[in-house]
Formats: C-alpha cells, structure tokens, sequence
C-alpha cells in the first residue's frame, strides 16, 4: 500500500509536467484516486478473509491441542497459543501478532 | 482630383456669406466633451465636430476669395501662406486622430485579451471545482466502506472469543485499528489519530 501511495504521488508530479487540457488532467486525477482507493479497499477485504479464515483454523488447530490429553493443561494451552501464533502471523507477515502483542505490552 | 463631396460643399461654402460661416456654432466641441445633447445621436454629434473642424480650418476665414486677384499682392501671399498652414493643421488632426485610433484599438485589445483570459480562467476553476467534488465524493464513499469494514472485522474477531485465545484477539484488534486509521489517513492524505481506548471500548 505504501508503493502504492508513492506510484500515485509519482503520477501527480509526472502529470503536473505534461501539457494537456483542464478536464484531461482533472479526469486522470479522479481516475488515480478511484483505482488507488479501490486498491486499498480490495485489499482490506482481502486481509480481512485471511484473518477470518487465520482465526477459523487457528479455533480449530485449538480445539485439537485441547484434544492432547498425554500433556499438561499449561502445556497445552501454550502450545495452542504458539499454533495460533504461526498461523495468524502467516496471513499478517509484514507485522507479526508476536511483535504487536510486545510492543502493546511494552 | 477632388471628391464630389467636397466639390459640393466648396460650392456650398462659396455660395454661403463668410459672416453666416463664421456664425456657425463654435461651441459643438464644447457639447461633445460635456456631453450636452444626449437625444442627438453620437455619429450625428461627431459629424458636427468633423464639420465645424474643416469650417475652423479654411483659409477663407482668414481672408476669403475674391473674383481677381493678382498673384503678387499681399492679400494672394497670406492666403497662400493661410493655405498652408491650414493643410499642416488638417495633417496634425489627421495624425492625432490616427494616434487616438490606434490607442483604442489597443485597449480594446488588451480589454478583449482579458476578458478571453477572465472567462479562461473562471472555466478552469470551475473544471477543477467539478474534479475536486468529483473525488471528494469518492473518498467519501471510500471512508464510509473503509469504516463499515472495519465494523465488520471486530465483530468478525469478535465472534471468535471463547475459541481462540484472548490476547491473541485483543492483538488482532488492535492491529485492525491502527490498520484502519493507516488506510483513512492514506485515502485522505492526512494525519489523523483515532483513540483506540474509545474505539476498543465498544466492542469488547
């Protein structure tokens, strides 16, 4: 998103350089402006999808660590915690959950 | 070769006594600089003045034309040298109001050119008025869905407490709002900070 961010600043300074009617340059705008926000929205749906589906397995992955009964109930709630953890930070790894859970307790 | 206008009104001015030229109103140049006689038409008045210009100008007002008159004497030398000095008259008028033609013709250039470049620049503005309403509607409805979004991912993280572990929630919360506040901020190229205790506080 932020390359995004930065192609669309690019464009501003490459169409401020080029002569072309009023109405050209003020469409080309609009026209920026509409793809960059459908991009950004198309990819906060998408995010979103991931996350839910993350979470959904991550329930699931829960429910069969609590299904572990050779181990110890601390153990096991760790480990749930720690396969959560990984799948989560799969679908986020430009910011892992791991870091984020430090830094807010920080 | 003269016109027959001006033949015309050299007979005219012949057949007329030099008193009744010389009565003529003197006064038309007054009138047209101060505006007198609104009924008469513009192109009427300008006449008059045209009319009283060449009146004010002939040499025979000076020393009008005899029937003889013999070419040495005193009388045909000062109509000669007043011949004369009329014609350099008329050239200067001529040039004078060569000079005032041009200079109008200049305003009324310079007058048209901003005029052209008053209306180029109200229809400027007005295309970048439509543009700017244009996008300020887009990055309105943007917001709108950006933030519906946003609804729905809490309560999608939400609906999933009791099954996958609190902090890990709480986590994701969080990172969902300081993800939204990037992408309003980025959509709306400016610098905003939500309060997340407020924003967090609805849902959990």
């Amino acid at each position: 998103m932020a390359e995004l961010a930065d192609d669309e600043h690019k464009l501003h300074v490459r169409l401020n350089s080029i002569a072309l009617p009023e109405h050209l340059r003020q469409s080309i705008l609009t026209s920026a402006i509409t793809l960059v926000n459908q991009a950004d929205k198309s990819a906060a749906i998408l995010a979103n999808d991931l996350e839910r589906h993350a979470l959904s397995e991550a329930a699931i992955c829960r429910d069969q660590c609590e299904e572990l009964h050779d181990i110890q109930p601390q153990e096991r709630a760790a480990l749930a915690r720690q396969c959560e953890t990984l799948l989560l930070d799969l679908v986020h790894s430009a910011q892992p959950l791991h870091e984020l859970k430090a830094r807010s307790i920080g | 070769m003269s016109k027959p206008s001006q033949t015309k009104e050299d007979r005219q001015d012949a057949s007329v006594p030099p008193i009744a030229v010389l009565s003529l109103p003197d006064h038309t140049l007054d009138q047209l600089r101060m505006g007198i006689e609104d009924n008469v038409p513009y192109g009427e008045r300008i006449e008059k003045v045209s009319a009283e210009l060449r009146l004010r100008s002939d040499p025979d007002r000076v020393i009008p034309g005899k029937a003889v008159e013999f070419p040495w004497s005193r009388e045909a030398r000062a109509r000669s040298k007043a011949r004369d000095l009329s014609i350099e008259a008329r050239l200067d008028v001529f040039k004078d109001d060569l000079r005032a033609i041009r200079i109008a013709n200049e305003v009324l250039n310079r007058a048209a050119t901003m005029r052209a470049v008053e209306a180029a620049e109200a229809a400027i503005f007005e295309i970048r008025c439509l543009g700017e309403t244009a996008r300020f509607a887009i990055l309105n409805r943007t917001h709108l869905e950006m933030t519906r979004q946003f609804l729905e991912q809490l309560e999608s993280i939400e609906s999933f407490r009791g099954r996958v572990s609190n902090e890990i929630l709480d986590a994701l919360k969080e990172r969902a709002l300081n993800e939204f506040t990037a992408r309003m901020n980025r959509a709306s190229k400016a610098d905003v900070e939500f309060s997340k205790s407020e924003i967090l506080r609805l849902k959990s």
